[in-house]
């Protein structure tokens, strides 16, 4: 059954069909928690409460739109209200990341350095910076997609890219002077 | 050099894949929905009848407090009890002998609380001894100004010890302004002998409010020191008591206050016992 037809039979308050829904996209709603929490069961709450509100409202969801964006927009939000309660248990990513492999040992050292520098400045990024990013990157939505889910025009999700990445230049610029 | 698109889609798939259990979660979304589903129905169908009840109960509670209010003072005892003479010289005497009798109260009211031209009635919270720090107030207590012909000799004053009622009242009337309203001056310490009567300091009365739970101190031995003298000197001519509440509503120390029996300022929330024990650390220090 394809996903829109999912989403119809939820609209009518059927449970079971949000089961495909969630399954299709629990991995990647954690990893996108897990961006902003940085601890995984904190990210598990995060994506558990924000399937919970999905299915809240996909009532207010217009068929025909992108479900993922939507949805992971519902992650991150969710996530950043968790960390704002508890601020504090806010961490590092831990150095766990799979940098590509690499022939060179060395090599592949610093480019695991530089993904995790790269990481942290994706943090680093005011929400709406942040939010782009992660659902083009790593959510994998179109620009029109995002466009539709964001409620903007396409043109202002390409500029809050462009603005997103100058700012990630800025930020990594700043890292390796002060790594120097 | 700019961070490209393949950079940053990296980073992001380098973070973590998640190694936890999608039917486990799916089983607390599951009972999580079914959960909000649930308490959503009840809210559905409480909430029409917890209006209904919170407009009874609210008509109920209403009713009373839209209804005059009886006065929560015993009935004055107007001219039940004859006012003892006054010298013919003290202020606010009308040359009768007799005090306006207005100002009579029931004397049967725990404490009273009294000054030239207001009364406060209160009742007693709490009463308890202690020691406050004593000094004549014919004192200096700050130095004078320099160039003064004080200013030469003055000595910081010594503060004694000196035993203390540390009363908590709850104020329940207040007569103020009556000399204005009337342009008598009166005298209520010459009417109410009884040493259970403390005065409320200069200016004390003016932040009073009827229904709150102030801190008074009384000196009995400052009282039988003067017992016989004019009460209006006797009360400017008092003790010193260094306490006070600062905006935090603790109690605080020298802050000086040249009256022998000082209103402090309402407890802010603090019980009689914190009270008591806050002067107590205060007096200590």
């Amino acid at each position: 059954m394809d996903e829109q037809a999912l989403i119809r039979r939820c609209q009518t308050g059927d449970v079971k069909a949000f089961e495909p829904l969630f399954q299709a996209n629990i991995h990647m709603a954690v990893r996108t928690a897990y961006l902003t929490t940085h601890d995984w069961a904190r990210a598990e709450d995060a994506a558990q409460e924000a399937f919970i509100r999905a299915f809240q409202k996909i009532g207010s969801f217009r068929l025909g739109q992108p479900f993922r964006p939507w949805l992971y927009q519902i992650v991150m939000n969710e996530a950043r209200r968790l960390m704002t309660k508890a601020p504090k248990t806010r961490g590092e990513i831990p150095e766990e990341i799979r940098a590509p492999e690499k022939e060179m040992p060395e090599e592949a050292i610093l480019e695991r350095e530089r993904l995790s520098l790269l990481q942290k400045a994706i943090q680093r990024l005011k929400d709406e910076h942040q939010m782009v990013i992660t659902l083009k990157y790593l959510n994998k939505c179109s620009e029109a997609e995002i466009a539709t889910v964001l409620g903007v025009p396409q043109s202002t999700v390409k500029s809050r890219l462009y603005a997103a990445r100058q700012k990630l230049t800025e930020i990594m610029g700043r890292a390796k002077e002060a790594t120097q | 050099m700019e961070i490209d698109d393949k950079e940053i889609e990296m980073a992001l798939e380098a973070l973590p894949a998640w190694k936890g259990s999608p039917n486990q979660m799916w089983q607390k979304v599951e009972g999580g929905i079914h959960h909000r589903q649930t308490k959503g129905k009840w809210v559905r169908l409480a909430w029409p009848a917890a209006a209904a009840a919170a407009v009874l109960f609210g008509v109920w509670f209403a009713k009373p407090a839209i209804l005059p209010k009886a006065d929560p003072l015993p009935p004055v005892a107007h001219e039940t009890e004859p006012p003892p003479p006054g010298p013919a010289s003290a202020p606010g005497h009308d040359g009768s002998g007799r005090m306006p009798s207005a100002y009579w109260f029931d004397q049967t009211l725990p404490i009273f609380v009294a000054r030239t031209d207001s009364i406060v009635l209160g009742q007693v919270v709490s009463e308890q001894d202690v020691q406050s720090p004593y000094v004549d107030a014919h004192k200096d207590i700050t130095p004078p100004p320099a160039g003064h012909p004080k200013a030469k000799n003055w000595q910081p004053p010594k503060f004694e010890p000196w035993p203390t009622k540390l009363y908590i009242v709850k104020l329940v009337r207040l007569f103020k302004g009556e000399r204005s309203q009337t342009g008598e001056t009166f005298l209520v310490e010459q009417r109410v002998p009884s040493k259970r009567v403390p005065h409320v300091g200069g200016g004390d009365d003016s932040f009073m409010k009827v229904g709150t739970t102030y801190l008074f101190l009384f000196s009995p031995q400052v009282e039988r020191r003067y017992e016989g003298a004019e009460p209006v000197r006797l009360f400017e001519a008092s003790g010193q008591v260094r306490f006070a509440v600062g905006p935090d509503g603790k109690l605080q120390v020298n802050m000086p206050i040249h009256t022998r029996y000082t209103a402090i300022r309402e407890l802010n929330g603090l019980t009689v016992d914190q009270a008591a024990e806050q002067l107590r650390a205060a007096l200590q220090q």
